[in-house]
């Protein structure tokens, strides 16, 4: 359970900062604003929960220094508008190796040290990649509305595995693409309008890399973290926008609700269980 | 080894001893040693909880207090506070980030007799990453024997300190800030 200063902090602000920002961007039909608005709402409901020192003293907190170039990078990709944008995706693995770093003292491999940052880095490009190819034919709603997903599944499995700060920083972050979601909606954003204007694939170079930062802050820092099967399903489960974008049909908005539906699927099936699980664990615990 | 070598090292030794006086050293027994901490929860009552196994080592001079050192080091991994959640919590980067920053230690750089038993103590506590010189009073409870032969000390310190002091989150609102922590402390004769 959230309380109200937490409700406030990474529920309402990141959602007002989010829709501020997008709604400027809705009317001034400015694209970038769609990464600005996710990485922005995400950046002001965790500095309310405490701006942390660079470099900061928990390595959790590397989550927010990698968000701001990577939110940056989001416009960039937004600004361009290249049909390579979807490597910067990549910047997954650049988040991860600043939230593995600090442990490499404390039992942290070598072996997972460099080679979790690299597969991230190639997971997050792919995923980028599947986002673009995917968007023409789901549409941008879709995509905006499965990352979203992802992110607000991605902290609930991370609130259950004992480090609530993450996790409610995987809440803000989650929230704060629900007006980027309304804003595609209400815009000619949208690819099947306007094809070009890929407002999914640079809001997926934002969270994609977040989503990443938020699971292995779930999974190397609290005993016992999460788990590897909730770990891989999360962070592949944007891999299945490409199948909802191969189903047949004119609709795209049937094909956008299939994609939706998919990603919630996957996400629900280790997002629920866990929750339960955790929520069944703490019976009787109200906090420290 | 050379005759004259011998003699040099003999009287280096006696030097030592003469300058040192009856300065004793204890190590630690984790089995009859205790650290506890207690915060205040939701504003309302006081939570309890330890840490297990504590171990270092101290040294006392009853003819100088100002030579007494004391040093000692915490697992966090080994907090009790009788929840397996909350211990797990409390590990959890939103307190003691255990992964991180595994030990919790204390070195003192000075001390000074206080009123009776008790010795001003100040040195540097290091929790979670930060250093911090804290003046703690530290009471000499008592000395025995346990078995026969083997000399034992006992020490008790407590003293407040804040977890924003040493960059700890916590949960503002739900943990008090301040925590008191206890120590008493058993020690064997070197």
């Amino acid at each position: 359970m959230l309380n109200w200063q937490e409700l406030v902090r990474v529920v309402l602000v990141p959602l007002l900062v989010s829709a501020v920002i997008a709604g400027v961007g809705l009317w001034r039909r400015w694209l970038w604003t769609m990464p600005a608005a996710a990485g922005a709402g995400f950046l002001s409901g965790y500095a309310l929960l405490g701006v942390p020192k660079l470099p900061p003293r928990d390595g959790t907190d590397w989550l927010f220094w990698g968000a701001v170039p990577v939110t940056a990078l989001g416009i960039a990709g937004a600004l361009t508008q290249r049909r390579g944008a979807w490597v910067l995706g990549a910047s997954a693995g650049a988040v991860a190796f600043a939230l593995i770093r600090p442990l490499s003292q404390s039992g942290v491999s070598v072996a997972e040290l460099y080679g979790i940052p690299l597969l991230l880095a190639g997971v997050g490009a792919v995923l980028c990649l599947a986002i673009d190819l995917a968007e023409r034919r789901v549409g941008s709603l879709a995509m905006a509305a499965a990352l979203c997903v992802v992110l607000g599944g991605t902290a609930v499995v991370v609130l259950s595995s004992n480090v609530r700060i993450v996790g409610l920083y995987g809440i803000a972050a989650a929230v704060a693409l629900g007006p980027v979601a309304v804003a595609v909606l209400g815009s000619r954003l949208t690819v099947g309008r306007s094809v070009g204007l890929a407002a999914g694939r640079n809001i997926g170079i934002v969270a994609v890399p977040i989503a990443a930062g938020l699971l292995v802050a779930g999974r190397y820092y609290p005993d016992p973290g999460v788990s590897w099967t909730n770990f891989v399903v999360l962070m592949a489960s944007p891999a299945l926008l490409p199948i909802a974008a191969a189903l047949p049909g004119r609709r795209t908005w049937a094909r956008g609700l299939a994609a939706v539906v998919l990603v919630a699927l996957a996400v629900g099936c280790v997002a629920v269980p866990t929750a339960l699980t955790a929520m069944k664990a703490a019976e009787g615990y109200s906090g420290p | 080894m050379k005759p004259l070598a011998v003699v040099g090292v003999l009287c280096a030794a006696v030097a030592v001893a003469a300058e040192s006086g009856p300065a004793e050293t204890y190590k630690v027994d984790p089995v009859h040693s205790t650290v506890l901490f207690r915060a205040k929860h939701a504003g309302a009552s006081y939570t309890w909880g330890r840490f297990n196994d504590p171990s270092g080592s101290f040294v006392l001079d009853p003819a100088d207090p100002t030579r007494c050192r004391f040093s000692g080091e915490i697992q966090v991994a080994n907090i009790d506070t009788h929840n397996e959640k909350r211990d797990a919590h409390l590990k959890s980067p939103d307190f003691f980030n255990a992964k991180q920053y595994p030990t919790i230690t204390f070195k003192s750089t000075s001390a000074r007799k206080g009123e009776g038993n008790v010795l001003q103590v100040t040195g540097d506590l290091r929790m979670h990453g930060v250093t911090r010189s804290v003046t703690v009073p530290v009471e000499l409870t008592g000395t025995g024997e346990f078995p026969p032969g083997t000399k034992r000390a006992g020490l008790e310190a407590t003293f407040v300190v804040k977890m924003s002091d040493f960059e700890i989150k916590g949960l503002p609102g739900t943990v008090s800030d301040e925590i008191k922590i206890i120590i008493a402390v058993e020690g064997v004769k070197q």
